[in-house]
């Protein structure tokens, strides 16, 4: 499809420890920029583990440990000059429960930009406001009840908020953990569409428990197995010929 | 038709019908060819036909690709469902009458002596441009289903039968007339190219009963 | 035969009656044969016989107590002769009184023997009469108990029946304590609308003087007390907003400490010492504030030449905000432990740190929850007793300086009822007014407090 993809995150050899038990075997991957490249994987894989190395959320947990490199743009997020808050703003994340803030639809948006100080006047800010709710989709819907608690939304229009909340800092990467696993068909699709769209300005990396997901909206699928990194590569080839057995088994449904 | 919220699936199956458009035109082509063919025989034209026929089957190699494509990424469902699996019947009966074109083409290639006197071969042209025409009916149904354009698509294959069976009397007779046996095979050559148009009216009306199965959802 | 062997009693029955009953509907359940059984399981059956033995039992042990002093009235009277009744001065109810009080063993010397004898003969026929009424319940209740063991067969539904009699003991559990509440309210009103007989409304809520001094001579000096009530009110206020001064601010940064900050380690060691601030009784922090704090509030306001009471505000409001401190850090800290993790980690993904994530998310989502907190440890300091009892004085000055002494409607309810007093005057009356306008103050606090919990809790569920 696309001839030259350029390599946006590579990791080498990444393994991460929790306490004694390893959740991820030295995983080897290549994220492509603009495109989206789902995790799949039965529960306990690592993958979730694996996707909250991207933007360092595992330093939250005291007894997580990592081994190994996390390249973005070349350039190592784990390396000790690095500050976490700031990658944090270029890689967004989405969670599988939605999680608005409990302040209005305005402040959620707005609290990125906000604690980065990305803005310099309150039009500056509304402008970025209306303009992340837009590409989020969500703007029409909810743009006469700005004010009203993000928390009064529905569960789709919640998880499109808080994907909003994600663009405000206008990030470089996206990631998303399981962000429909709550919600219902229809909230899914609107989703979907939305992660065709953003494909366009952002890298995705979808972890999700729904392969018919992951290859409706990737372009790239990795699948992980007790921590390994099992396969990579295209959807397609995922999906119509997979290489490898386990894969295979686990997307026919045979083991899981 | 309502959209689908994910825009690309609606221009998935769009794609679906485009291709199958894009087959159709080649065989619409074919068809022209071989019929041109029948009246006079033409090296030029028997080159061209070959190499339509290879350009269908690529596009059949294409629309399958495509359509697995479909099928293992967007999971459709009812109608859609309908509509991808037909896609992919339709393309296989698309590259059968390409076949059968190129056995017409074929035959009249190899045929060397042509005898004086050859009653059916008015007939044998009505036919080739019957089976043309309800070949572009039959495309229209697919591209806009109708009850109508159906029934239409039954009588004109109904006449396309008894205009078979009128080109294999004649045909008899002929024989019976002459006595020489090359003349015979070539008699015999004609019955055949007659049944390969049959055949093809044939396929012309199970692409009308797809698309009737992916209107109505029932298996007749 | 007393109340405690008729309890050991019914017990002892009760256990037959459950095995007995268990037993029968076993018998019956095999009796019916494979295909048929019980619509109930056998328990169900045993207790269905057991309320039969106990609900009736208690009911009639609870009538004969409400008879038994009426039956004693009976007896005594037509146990003592005319005479005596006749040379009685007065009611022939309190001589009942008088030979129910008497000593049988060692009486008052000099008493009637009519009267004597009266008060034997009371104590033997009552045990006998006792005797013959328990006896006769439990004989009852054991046959109530078997017909109904009798009763067991496939038609008899015992497990509905018996589900309905579980709610209905849990109803009237829960009506108890109704009951004792709205008990306490009407007692209240009824004194304090006597009180408000002897002294307007008006002046009760909105007068600037109180000394609930009454004269018991009519020529006394300062026969009239006068009741207003904005003074102690004041006073409490003061004391209160004291209190708050000191324990929000401690209260709520050691909740967010102890909840975000602090490692499972250090948790654990404050977060007891913390409780154990709660659990000290009132009466030590009250003579820590009256003997430690006060004398040093008032040692460090002649440095700066202040001149502070030693019965100050400020003493005995800044420890009782002291003892507030675990209350209000304990419930925030629930409130601010129960945030989901979702919401924080949503903060740091979005590249908050630690201090941005609390002050604009962890807080403000636990803000219904810490106010409902703060609110409850209001209630509780407004009704706080003994500490300003002992350290800010009884003297209701209307003040806002938090240097003087200033008194609390609960010290003044203690004072008002303290000593030798008529329970008809205005004096005593008043600590019934101040307790309902204290309890419709905190009703009010608490009902309020509670609406926000509540709407708090409904948010992540």
């Amino acid at each position: 499809m696309v001839s030259k993809k350029k390599i946006k995150v590579l990791t080498k050899r990444v393994s991460v420890f929790y306490g004694d038990k390893q959740a991820i075997k030295d995983v080897n991957l290549e994220i492509y920029e603009n495109q989206v490249t789902s995790l799949i994987g039965p529960s306990g894989c690592g993958k979730s583990t694996f996707l909250r190395c991207i933007n360092r959320m595992n330093d939250t947990i005291d007894i997580c440990r990592i081994t190994g490199k996390v390249l973005i743009d070349n350039d190592d997020i784990y390396k000790a000059t690095l500050d976490p808050v700031l990658l944090r703003a270029r890689v967004g994340m989405v969670f599988q429960k939605p999680n608005p803030f409990p302040k209005s639809i305005f402040d959620n948006v707005a609290y990125g930009p906000q604690i980065h100080g990305l803005t310099n006047s309150k039009e500056e800010l509304e402008d970025l406001v209306v303009n992340s709710l837009q590409k989020a989709g969500l703007f029409n819907e909810v743009k006469d009840r700005m004010n009203e608690s993000g928390t009064s939304l529905s569960g789709g229009q919640q998880q499109r908020l808080c994907i909003a909340r994600a663009i405000a800092v206008s990030p470089e990467i996206i990631l998303m953990d399981e962000p429909c696993s709550a919600l219902d068909p229809i909230a899914t699709a609107v989703i979907e569409e939305l992660i065709d769209e953003l494909m366009q300005n952002y890298t995705i990396v979808i972890v999700t428990h729904s392969m018919q997901q992951a290859a409706r909206v990737s372009q790239q699928t990795a699948y992980f197995h007790m921590g390994n990194l099992i396969e990579f590569g295209e959807t397609s080839k995922i999906f119509q010929n997979p290489k490898n057995k386990q894969t295979q088994d686990y997307i026919t449904g045979r083991i899981g | 038709m309502e959209k689908h919220i994910v825009t690309n699936y609606d221009l998935d199956l769009d794609q679906c019908k485009t291709m199958i458009g894009e087959m159709s035109i080649y065989i619409d082509k074919l068809l022209v060819d071989v019929v041109g063919l029948v009246s006079s025989k033409n090296t030029n034209l028997i080159n061209g036909i070959f190499r339509t026929e290879e350009e269908i089957n690529k596009l059949e190699k294409k629309l399958r690709l495509f359509t697995l494509n479909v099928l293992s990424k967007r999971q459709p469902m009812a109608d859609d469902l309908r509509a991808v699996l037909i896609t992919l019947k339709i393309s296989g009966i698309l590259e059968r009458i390409a076949d059968h074109l190129v056995n017409i083409t074929k035959k009249i290639d190899h045929q060397i002596k042509i005898p004086e006197y050859f009653s059916s071969k008015m007939d044998l042209e009505a036919l080739g441009k019957l089976v043309s025409e309800n070949f572009s009916t039959v495309i229209n149904l697919y591209k806009e289903p109708s009850n109508e354009v159906a029934k239409e698509v039954l009588r004109k294959d109904m006449l396309c039968n008894e205009l078979f069976s009128e080109i294999c009397k004649k045909n008899l007779d002929d024989i019976s007339k002459n006595n020489e046996q090359k003349e015979c095979k070539f008699f015999i050559e004609i019955n055949f190219i007659a049944k390969e148009f049959e055949r093809i009216g044939d396929l012309v009306k199970n692409i009308s009963k797809e698309v009737r199965y992916s209107i109505s959802g029932k298996v007749r | 035969m007393g109340l405690g062997s008729f309890c050991v009693l019914i017990i002892l029955i009760a256990t037959f009656i459950t095995w007995y009953g268990n037993n029968k509907a076993l018998r019956v359940n095999h009796a019916l044969g494979k295909d048929l059984k019980l619509p109930s399981l056998p328990k169900y059956y045993s207790f269905y016989a057991i309320l039969w033995l106990i609900i009736p039992s208690i009911i009639l042990i609870l009538t004969w107590y409400i008879a038994k002093p009426l039956i004693l009235d009976v007896l005594v009277l037509s146990f003592i002769s005319e005479d005596t009744i006749k040379n009685f001065s007065g009611d022939p109810s309190m001589l009942v009184d008088r030979v129910k009080s008497i000593n049988i063993e060692r009486p008052f010397p000099g008493t009637d023997t009519n009267l004597i004898e009266a008060a034997v003969y009371l104590k033997k026929t009552l045990e006998r009469v006792q005797t013959f009424t328990f006896l006769s319940i439990l004989s009852l209740g054991c046959f109530l108990s078997f017909i109904a063991i009798k009763k067991i067969n496939p038609a008899f539904r015992a497990r509905q029946i018996v589900e309905k009699y579980n709610v209905a003991i849990l109803l009237v559990c829960s009506v108890v304590a109704i009951v004792t509440t709205i008990g306490i309210v009407f007692s209240l009103i009824f004194e304090a609308l006597r009180f408000f007989d002897k002294i307007p409304l008006f002046d009760f809520l909105f007068g600037l003087s109180w000394s609930p001094q009454m004269a018991i001579r009519e020529d006394q000096v300062a026969s009239q007390g006068s009741f207003g009530a904005i003074p102690i009110f004041a006073g409490t206020l003061l004391i209160t907003i004291i209190a708050m001064t000191v324990a929000i601010p401690v209260g709520l940064t050691s909740a967010i400490f102890l909840s975000q900050y602090s490692s499972p380690m250090t948790r654990s060691i404050i977060k007891p010492l913390l409780e154990i601030l709660a659990g000290v009784p009132t009466v030590v922090y009250g003579f820590f504030a009256a003997i430690t704090v006060g004398p040093f509030l008032k040692g460090l306001g002649d440095v700066f030449s202040l001149n502070i009471a030693s019965e100050s505000a400020l003493a005995a409001g800044s420890v009782m905000g002291i003892m507030i401190i675990p209350f209000i850090s304990s419930l925030s800290d629930d409130v601010i432990s129960a945030v989901p993790q979702s919401l924080k980690d949503g903060s740091y993904a979005m590249g908050a740190t630690k201090s941005e994530t609390v002050k604009k998310v962890i807080l403000p989502a636990a803000l219904p929850g810490i106010v409902g907190a703060i609110l409850l440890a209001i209630s509780r300091a407004v009704g706080e007793t003994m500490i300003v009892v002992m350290a800010a004085g009884i003297a209701a000055n209307l003040t806002a300086n938090p240097l003087e002494a200033v008194t609390t409607v609960t010290v003044q309810i203690v004072t008002l009822l303290i000593g030798d007093q008529e329970f008809d005057s205005a004096k005593t009356l008043a600590a019934f007014a101040l307790g309902i306008t204290l309890f419709v103050v905190t009703l009010m606090l608490n009902l309020f407090a509670l609406r926000i919990v509540h709407k708090y809790r409904e948010k992540y569920e």
